[in-house]
């Protein structure tokens, strides 16, 4: 009997070993460190994710169904025209007879104080403006003579004169222009407008980006997704070669081969579903269909041999070749089809003096002739086709150039240029919820700073926004713990250029 | 004298308001503590004496400042009536308790309940008059009161697109403006800076940096200069913090102070553009569509359709009129058409552009009732039978381009009621005649065929 109380007391004894303080702290730390990290863990899983206004079942399927905007939109549709490097905005719109005065003078000290300039150093002299001005149309806006063709236009677009960024050197100021920020990261005009529009066409990709020249200096983030999922990523085609790399079939492999294979990769997918009912493979099930689709329909609506002559010779394109021209054709075609947002950028506008091509007499009157009669076509045609009310058309550089000739390390340039300038510089807008012919902003007699109707990057960016629908204010996405919104915490419409 | 000596009685209101409101709440609690044993009556007669007194003579000095302040009958009917209710009752009350047999018939309960409710309900009305109707609601948590359905005030200013000009500039415009901008700290009861901006004096006396309006050069104003000092300048005004002046409403003061700010000049004199006052509009929602509001579309209906490719939202998100586009169906054909008409009185926009319809379709068009835009571009439309929709009285834009179009229907179009753009344009076909359009519908009509020919300067290569 004794032996067997011997036992229960052994057998309590080892009970309360395990129940003490002590082997709490010793041999259980570990555990209560493992509870704490799954509920840190916790927030890394998917389902963690902040639900977004968009983020419907719908929308889980396919990222790219067409949405309706919070507020009634003035178009469907963007084309934004970037020219890349930043046009001389005083040989092409803003009309400076004064500058003309004080042509090689000396710039006074006072306009230097406290600026900043990317090249210049020391006293540059003013270089007046290279080219003469008219005024065209019923509007009597200013118009340079490197621009012949789109005196024909001019009625129907709105100038912004005083637009500044305060970046000067070309890479952040791109990306303040296309994402509300100087530093990488942020999803782009299109992404944000794709986000929350979707497309209307789902054959092809709902932001197409078209480049002529060379890659923008900020390269490929200028049309990213940002913290947007990435199917918002702007799809550069090209109008030389395959219009989208690595869409055609590898060599071997046919088009029914192809078909068999996404057919079956998507059984399979649709057999995961069925066992584990996640949305997330439905929407991989969608894309491939969608890129099997576009095989057919990008290399379509590419072509632009099948336009009539007509257009051809309306827009001066050069099939077969990468041209400006051909890219605003090919922006009015995807236009037409459906597509949310076409991005153009043509390379070669950095008119810096240092060679014959960036030189503002002589450089630049070519460029100005590569755009000119091609976007003056995009209107027309736009026009003529129904679609200029639906669509906003944007065209600008990333910041504008100084009134001085630029000294490069102190020294003049042997060819006249101008340097990089974020005080002042044009814009325009033309098509639906534009006020024809408007005019906004005014710069001083030099055209060095905006007197008047000042807008920021931020401010064009709202006003896209508002004409698609949002109030750029609400239009936000949660990403790192706080909602994001394109413009940043700036930004308001430009109301006088609205119709 | 005497004049001045009653409007200084009538001064005293909202003093004696107060006695009443004390004295006949004693009153009626002393009436519910004594209720077993009644043995204070004579406590009792005192203070309802007192009370019914002291409310008569607020009753009176409440009529003479209603008489002598210029309050508006429809803002204090209530509180009147109602404390005459609360005279005749306290005094009621009283009679009730020296035995008057007429007034001793009256239950002592129905008294006293309906004197408390009258007492509370008088007084609370006229705490409305005196600290706004909102002094209580405004402090709780917007939470609470969205869910008692109160709307946020109201923080937009709006002006009558056709009959503003009638208006005097400062007291049509400016001052509204600077009663929702500025007056939440230029106020009576805490002037920033001490400068008012709650009426004309104030903003003419000018605050503790002098006057903040220069009628010599009127932008050296103070207001005309802090309005537009950049947002991080310490100065600037409203501050950061606070509701800031859009970029129209800076335009409009400024300009009234640099038109010499003038109290009761109408903006009609002022000669001012409409532009400077446009965006005070009220915002038109719906754009070219129906200003008309209908039940939302049956989400199963909608939902079928789409499945079968057609894309379907509302013109905006909240909308109850849709969009409707065919553009992922180029096998769309006139028999579709039919499972449309299930929402046909809900599509405001329809594109059946590229699409394999032909002229049949303009039957079932016809009873689009609020169909606004129409595009039948890229399709085998003759528009043989167009004139079928001349009954639709919002339709507006029908784009007919890259069709088969022939020319021949285009009268059709003319008596259309609400056309304002009929696109036209055909790319192989250039030789058509606009002679026979009605020279007031010209610019409806959009034949397009626009060329930008080549000029020698095209050729230069510099």
């Amino acid at each position: 009997m004794d032996n067997y109380k011997k036992l229960i007391q052994e057998q309590l004894l080892r009970n309360a070993q395990v129940n003490s303080r002590r082997h709490f702290l010793k041999d259980c730390t570990l555990g209560i460190g493992g509870l704490a990290l799954g509920s840190f863990l916790q927030s890394c899983s998917p389902n963690s994710i902040p639900k977004n206004n968009y983020s419907t079942l719908e929308r889980t399927l396919n990222p790219l169904a067409p949405l309706a905007p919070p507020f009634a939109p003035k178009v469907k549709s963007v084309i934004y025209l970037h020219m890349v490097g930043a046009p001389s905005q005083l040989e092409m719109f803003d009309y400076k007879p004064e500058l003309q005065k004080l042509h090689n003078q000396k710039c006074p000290k006072s306009l230097l104080e406290g600026k900043k300039f990317a090249f210049i150093r020391g006293e540059p002299t003013m270089l007046g403006p290279q080219a003469s001005f008219s005024q065209a149309g019923e509007s009597g806006n200013w118009i340079s003579e490197y621009l012949p063709h789109f005196k024909k236009v001019i009625d129907d677009v709105a100038f912004l004169k005083a637009v500044h960024t305060d970046q000067f050197n070309h890479g952040p100021a791109q990306l303040l222009m296309h994402t509300g920020s100087a530093r990488f990261g942020r999803p782009s005009l299109g992404s944000w407008a794709t986000y929350g529009l979707g497309t209307e066409n789902q054959n092809l990709p709902g932001f197409v980006v078209l480049s002529s020249g060379g890659t923008p200096d900020a390269g490929k983030s200028v049309w990213g997704n940002g913290f947007l999922p990435s199917v918002y990523q702007g799809v550069q085609c090209r109008s030389k070669g395959d219009p989208v790399l690595y869409l055609k079939d590898p060599k071997g492999v046919s088009r029914g081969l192809k078909k068999d294979i996404v057919s079956a990769i998507n059984s399979i997918n649709h057999q995961e579903f069925l066992k584990y009912e996640d949305p997330e493979v439905l929407s991989r099930i969608n894309q491939y269909e969608m890129a099997y689709r576009m095989q057919i329909t990008v290399p379509e609506v590419m072509d632009i041999n099948s336009e009539p002559e007509s257009t051809k010779e309306m827009y001066g394109v050069k099939p077969g070749e990468e041209s400006f021209a051909n890219n605003c054709l090919l922006a009015r075609k995807m236009i037409e089809e459906g597509v949310r947002f076409v991005q153009l950028y043509d390379w070669g506008w950095d008119t810096h003096g240092t060679n014959h091509n960036t030189s503002v007499d002589l450089g630049l009157r070519n460029k100005c002739r590569e755009i000119d009669r091609p976007i003056t076509a995009l209107l027309l045609d736009l026009k003529q086709r129904g679609l200029l009310d639906e669509t906003l058309i944007v065209w600008g550089g990333e910041f504008g150039r100084t009134p001085m000739q630029e000294t490069r390390e102190g020294k003049t340039n042997k060819f006249k240029g101008r340097d990089h300038h974020g005080d002042a510089f044009t814009m325009w807008m033309a098509g639906g919820g534009i006020k024809k012919g408007a005019l906004h902003g005014a710069t001083d007699e030099i055209g060095f700073s905006g007197v008047e109707g000042r807008v920021s990057v931020h401010d064009i960016q709202a006003t896209i926004l508002h004409l698609l629908g949002f109030n750029h204010e609400q239009f936000t996405y949660d990403y790192q713990g706080r909602p994001f919104r394109l413009t940043d915490v700036a930004g308001s419409v430009i109301q006088e250029i609205l119709a | 004298m005497i004049d001045s000596l009653v409007t200084l009685l009538g001064r005293f209101h909202p003093l004696i308001v107060h006695l009443p409101i004390g004295f006949l709440l004693l009153g009626l609690m002393m009436v519910f503590y004594d209720r077993k044993e009644k043995k204070h009556l004579g406590m009792l007669k005192f203070a309802f004496l007192w009370g019914a007194i002291s409310t008569l003579l607020a009753l009176i000095t409440g009529l003479v400042q209603y008489d002598q302040e210029g309050y508006q009958w429809s803002d204090i009917q209530w509180h009147l009536t109602l404390g005459v209710v609360t005279t005749v009752l306290s005094f009621a009350y009283y009679f009730h308790f020296i035995d008057f047999t007429f007034f001793k018939r009256i239950p002592e309960k129905l008294l006293a309940f309906s004197l408390l409710f009258v007492l509370i309900l008088t007084g609370h009305l006229g705490g409305n008059l005196t600290h706004g109707s909102d002094h209580l609601t405004e402090p709780l948590p917007q939470g609470l009161k969205d869910a008692l359905g109160m709307e946020p005030p109201s923080v937009i200013f709006e002006l009558n697109p056709d009959d503003f000009r009638g208006l005097p500039l400062y007291g049509g415009v400016i001052q509204p403006i600077l009663d929702l901008k500025c007056l939440s700290c230029h106020n009576k009861k805490k002037s920033k800076g001490e400068l008012l901006l709650n009426d004309y004096k104030g903003i003419v006396s000018g605050g503790e940096s002098g006057e903040v309006i220069n009628f010599e050069t009127p932008r050296k104003s103070l207001i005309w200069k802090y309005i537009h000092l950049p947002l991080k300048d310490e100065m600037h005004m409203p501050p950061k913090a606070k509701t800031q002046l859009t970029k129209a409403e800076i335009k409009v003061i400024s300009r009234w102070i640099e038109l010499g700010a003038n109290e009761n000049e109408v903006i009609r004199d002022l000669g001012l553009e409409r532009s400077v006052f446009s965006s005070f509009f009220p915002k038109n929602t719906m754009g070219i569509y129906p200003k008309i509001e209908i039940p939302s579309a049956n989400l199963e209906v909608v939902e079928n359709l789409k499945d079968l490719g057609i894309n379907i939202a509302p013109i905006y998100k909240t909308a109850t009129f849709l969009e409707v586009s065919c553009v992922n169906m180029a096998h769309f054909e006139d028999q579709l058409l039919d499972s449309l008409l299930l929402i046909k009185d809900h599509i405001v926009y329809l594109d059946l552009g590229k699409t394999k319809i032909t002229d049949s379709v303009f039957s079932s068009l016809e009873q689009f009732q609020y169909l606004t835009v129409l595009k039948l571009d890229n399709t085998k439309i003759t528009g043989k039978g167009i004139g079928k929709l001349s009954g639709l009285i919002h339709l507006k834009q029908i784009n007919l381009t890259n069709t088969n179009l022939d020319f021949e229907i285009l009268p059709a179009l003319f008596s259309f009621p609400a056309l304002t753009d009929v696109f036209i344009f055909q790319k192989d076909k250039v030789d058509y005649n606009s002679d026979n359009i009605p020279e007031n519908l010209k610019a409806v009509f959009e034949f397009g065929n626009y060329k930008v020919d080549a000029i020698p300067s095209d050729k230069i290569i510099y």
